[in-house]
């Protein structure tokens, strides 16, 4: 029905002026050829990649003059990912191909993963490994600078709908359509499976240290778990809407959720859980004009289109 | 194992051979798998809305539910032809306002194929929502030993069509065979119409 892709396309329905408050401080704003429709942060925050309505790849670096353009001759960008160094970018494109991308020379390698669309791509740490999760494969693990596949996870039924990478580079896991979430170690072996609810889960974050993850999806709840057990830790309030994303804060302490109307598959809200106190609250934002999130070296940053060629970065308090 | 005589009879019965056929075993073997070979049922999206432990009902509509009443029924196979009893058949759907049950198990279901490969259930036509461009019912298949089967059914009579599915299916990105879209058979009264829809469900073997 959806791809997480297509969602995250949704976003550029509206460029109303952002909403300001106490919630949000602002930080730098960026200028765009062309509406951005997704994006996020790299390098503690020092650069910002995003995809252009075009389906093209930018990328803005500090202190965020004109983005590096990047082009695909062959199809649209649908996803976009960068390893921790942002000397990476993969970007998948709608045709199932992840471009590896160096910011020096251009393309570095091509990864024909499946002729699908793909629905998240994910770096281990030191930028070695990609995690990719596909709309009619389970998660794949290639290895980047060899170009080759190294494994490709189970699922009982469908596909994968997001994949995440422990920091410590020793693990990743995938959240599966058959409402499982299974973690592999950094050669594609099964480590365990887990499951949050009996609904879908949609996205995966871990913790900055790696030995924790949150996830969340069509529950509408975030629910941490153990990354050594995969046992469940605790799990948030809902607000009755589907999760489609989130974001772990530096700290550990704090995941950002993007939240959708069951109805019409259109932003509702996005709200931060405060993991020790329990608390859930939501961001008081206009939602619609929101493209993406990331994180700098210490805060949550949400990206928020300013007009149809200017982004703003906001630091979540 | 079947016999040459299972055989002659089975491909008798489906006009492969005459009665005074002198084939071998082997090959009534062959011409009666050729005769009964299926294409597997193309596949579709599982997303967003799945969710496991659905009860196992046939009746997903309660009496007083708005909405055209549904019957949904077929058989499933493997793509050689043999009728799959036990599989596993799960439904889910949205009412006929297009909104699907997150908490609960409103139409979902469960389905187990019969001695005769046979499932059938009782629902509601599904609504349209703004995410979807037709109406559509999830399937989910599994029996041992066969690929599960992830799929969806849509209906002929989708004003999304306007008359001609197999020519406007494509309307729905989503929607990548025109097998997948599946005549309607409306009964009953003007003010009292019931649907009925044929589903055929074809797994490949492991």
């Amino acid at each position: 029905m959806r791809s997480r892709t297509f969602l995250l396309l949704l976003l550029i329905t509206a460029f109303a002026a952002p909403s300001h408050s106490q919630q949000l401080r602002a930080g730098a704003k960026l200028q765009s050829p062309v509406p951005i429709v997704y994006a996020t942060t790299c390098l503690n925050g020092n650069q910002v990649v995003g995809i252009g309505k075009d389906g093209d790849v930018y990328t803005w670096s500090a202190p965020f003059g004109q983005p590096r353009h990047f082009h695909s001759a062959d199809a649209r960008v649908g996803t976009v990912s960068c390893s921790a160094d942002g000397k990476w970018t993969a970007a998948g494109l709608r045709n199932g191909t992840v471009l590896v991308l160096n910011s020096e020379s251009g393309i570095a390698q091509r990864l024909d993963v499946t002729q699908h669309d793909l629905q998240a791509i994910a770096f281990s740490a030191d930028g070695t490994l990609l995690a990719v999760a596909t709309n009619d494969s389970p998660t794949q693990l290639w290895d980047v600078q060899k170009g080759q596949r190294l494994a490709t996870g189970t699922t009982i039924l469908g596909a994968s709908t997001a994949v995440a990478f422990a920091s410590g580079n020793n693990m990743y896991v995938s959240a599966d359509e058959d409402t499982t979430l299974r973690a592999y170690d950094r050669s594609g072996k099964s480590l365990f499976k887990t499951e949050a609810d009996n609904l879908e889960p949609f996205a995966v974050v871990f913790t900055p240290d790696g030995k924790q993850f949150a996830v969340a999806g069509a529950g509408g709840t975030i629910t941490l778990f153990d990354a050594a057990t995969g046992h469940k830790l605790k799990t948030s309030k809902t607000n009755g809407n589907p999760i489609f994303n989130l974001m772990m804060a530096p700290s550990g302490g704090q995941v950002a959720a993007l939240e959708l109307d069951d109805y019409r598959l259109e932003p509702a809200a996005i709200t931060i859980w405060d993991i020790k106190s329990n608390e859930l609250r939501k961001l008081a934002v206009d939602v619609k004009t929101v493209v993406g999130a990331g994180t700098d070296k210490s805060n949550l940053i949400l990206i928020q289109s300013d007009g149809p060629n200017a982004l703003s970065l906001w630091t979540v308090q | 194992m079947l016999s040459r005589r299972d055989l002659l009879s089975k491909c008798i019965a489906l006009g492969v051979v005459t009665v005074s056929s002198n084939l071998s075993t082997s090959a009534l073997a062959s011409a009666w798998q050729q005769a009964e070979a299926k294409a597997p049922t193309p596949a579709a999206e599982l997303g967003p809305f799945y969710k496991r432990d659905a009860p196992s009902t046939a009746s997903l509509r309660a009496a007083s539910d708005p909405g055209i009443p549904l019957t949904v029924a077929g058989l499933v196979f493997d793509t050689r032809g043999e009728k799959l009893e036990g599989a596993k058949v799960e439904v889910w759907q949205t009412d006929h306002t297009g909104h699907y049950d997150l908490k609960g198990f409103r139409y979902r279901a469960a389905l187990i194929a019969d001695n005769s490969g046979k499932y059938s259930f009782n629902s509601v036509m599904p609504g349209h929502y703004p995410g979807r461009v037709c109406q559509h019912i999830h399937f989910a298949v599994t029996a041992p030993g066969h690929q599960p089967l992830v799929t969806q059914l849509y209906f002929a009579t989708d004003p999304v069509f306007e008359g001609d599915p197999y020519k406007n299916y494509t309307r729905d990105p989503l929607c990548r065979s025109r097998e997948l879209v599946r005549p309607v058979v409306l009964k009953g009264d003007p003010d009292a119409i019931m649907a009925n829809v044929n589903f055929e469900l074809v797994l490949e073997r492991l």
